[in-house]
């Protein structure tokens, strides 16, 4: 940071600035979000008043063509020095990320935990099959948006819920839980999406302002009455499992229809055939022998 | 028709004024995309004229023809997209005298549409080219140029477009 200043200083000694030299730092980082990574290194030679700025943009973000154009082991040098070397705090970081790279993220997640974070995406490519496991220094950052793919999410003992989080989307994400981690605290959360997930029969996420749910394929299990009948405020749900109704699934039509009737602000619902099929098991038994499930 | 009636009659108006003292009377639904704006609504300083003081005549025209495009009333998406696209087609000292004054006003969806119009002009060009366009003044030694570019060779490598377009 001294050596941002005394190069301003520098420069103000000199002639006027010219007109995109003379914007705000924050403008110039919202430029800045438009181009690739590179270009806006690049403008790091353009004068000293922009030897630090790019190094100084809170959000971080390296997808598919930023992997595209080097080797995978320079890719995650370069992402380690930009991480190590970065100025000033990092709150959003978004990245893809390969099975052999697990070490290293692990490194990345220790620097950006202790540094602003509020908004992180890891996407764990699944070619490589192996999931990452989210290491527990991110479970202590106050984060706003978390995105996770291919991970596992297994949250130190002491873990209670992410407290400002608003918007949880995994895919792919395998939760290892015990008694203590099972129960979450999400006061904020507004939006949660499950994709594919595994491990959800022991999760439960108080969440009292949620305006979105959905849970696509993550097994019939994962949809518990419990704590999802105290969202009132719930707007949209979608749910979908991929699965056979077998026979004699009342118990889940019980848990259905118990869920529907404590959201009382509901306005979208997406429901796959499988609830279909149990919606008219709900029919028959209220009285209505003829509905038929096919 | 009571509802009709009293949306007639909750039509406000606005006075800006630019920094050469031009006045533009304009719709308060429409000006409060400016969040500035808005909160001297709501704090009640709009009864007379609002002086933008940093926004020339020829930049508020610019920037109220876009408000006006983007009001939830009128335009489909069609129009507001061919609109947008020929809107960053003008000169990069116009567009720089949005993004400032877009920023001052506080319109989200202007600074956003400016900043990747003047982010298209960069991307991809050699640092020289760059200089050119925005008429920078690099206070560099070749040295010490170099110096920079080896501490990031990544951002230099492939083909780098030297024109001024």
């Amino acid at each position: 940071m001294a050596m941002t200043d005394s190069c301003k200083r520098l420069a103000v000694g000199g002639d006027k600035l010219d007109r995109l030299t003379d914007l705000p730092i924050n403008v110039i980082h919202q430029i800045q979000d438009h181009m690739s990574i590179e270009d806006a290194a690049k403008m790091s030679v353009l004068s000293r008043e922009w030897r630090y700025v790019w190094v100084s943009n809170p959000k971080l973000a390296f997808g598919a063509q930023f992997y595209k154009k080097r080797k995978l082991s320079t890719t995650t040098d370069v992402i380690s020095t930009i991480v190590s070397q970065h100025h000033g705090v990092i709150k959003k970081f978004h990245s893809i990320i390969h099975s052999s790279q697990h070490s290293v993220v692990d490194e990345w997640m220790l620097l950006l935990s202790g540094n602003g974070l509020t908004d992180l995406t890891l996407h764990n490519l699944t070619n490589s099959k192996a999931p990452y496991r989210l290491p527990s220094c991110v479970y202590g950052v106050e984060l706003e948006r978390l995105v996770l793919w291919n991970c596992i999410f297994r949250p130190p003992c002491s873990f209670r819920g992410f407290h400002k989080l608003k918007r949880l989307n995994l895919k792919q994400v395998s939760f290892e839980l015990d008694i203590s981690t099972a129960s979450l605290w999400m006061p904020n959360l507004e939006r949660l999406n499950f994709m594919q997930c595994s491990g959800l029969r022991h999760l439960n996420i108080y969440a009292p302002e949620l305006l979105l749910l959905t849970f696509y394929g993550c097994g019939t299990d994962a949809l518990k009455p419990g704590p999802f009948m105290d969202c009132v405020k719930l707007e949209s749900a979608g749910v979908s499992f991929q699965e056979e109704v077998s026979q004699n699934r009342q118990d889940k039509a019980v848990k259905l229809t118990n869920l529907l009737s404590s959201w009382p602000n509901i306005s979208f619902l997406l429901l796959d055939r499988y609830f279909l099929k149990l919606l008219l098991l709900v029919l028959k038994w209220m009285g209505f022998p003829r509905a038929s499930a096919d | 028709m009571a509802e009709a009636s009293s949306s007639i009659t909750e039509k406000f108006f606005l006075t800006l004024k630019s920094s050469d003292g031009d006045e533009f009377v304009l719709e308060e639904s429409i000006a409060i995309q400016s969040i500035t704006i808005k909160n001297m609504v709501e704090d009640g300083c709009s009864s007379s004229v609002i002086p933008l003081s940093k926004v020339d005549t020829e930049t508020l025209i610019k920037v109220i023809e876009y408000m006006k495009m983007h009001s939830s009333t009128s335009s489909n998406e069609e129009e507001i997209e061919n609109f947008d696209k020929k809107f960053v087609s003008n000169s990069i000292n116009t567009i720089l005298n949005i993004l400032e004054a877009a920023n001052f006003l506080d319109i989200n969806n202007l600074l956003e549409l400016c900043a990747e119009a003047v982010a298209n002009r960069i991307k991809n060009k050699t640092p020289e080219a760059v200089r050119k366009i925005f008429n920078i003044t690099s206070d560099f030694t070749p040295e010490e140029e170099a110096e920079i570019r080896n501490e990031t060779p990544w951002a230099f490598e492939g083909n780098l477009d030297h024109s001024l377009d």
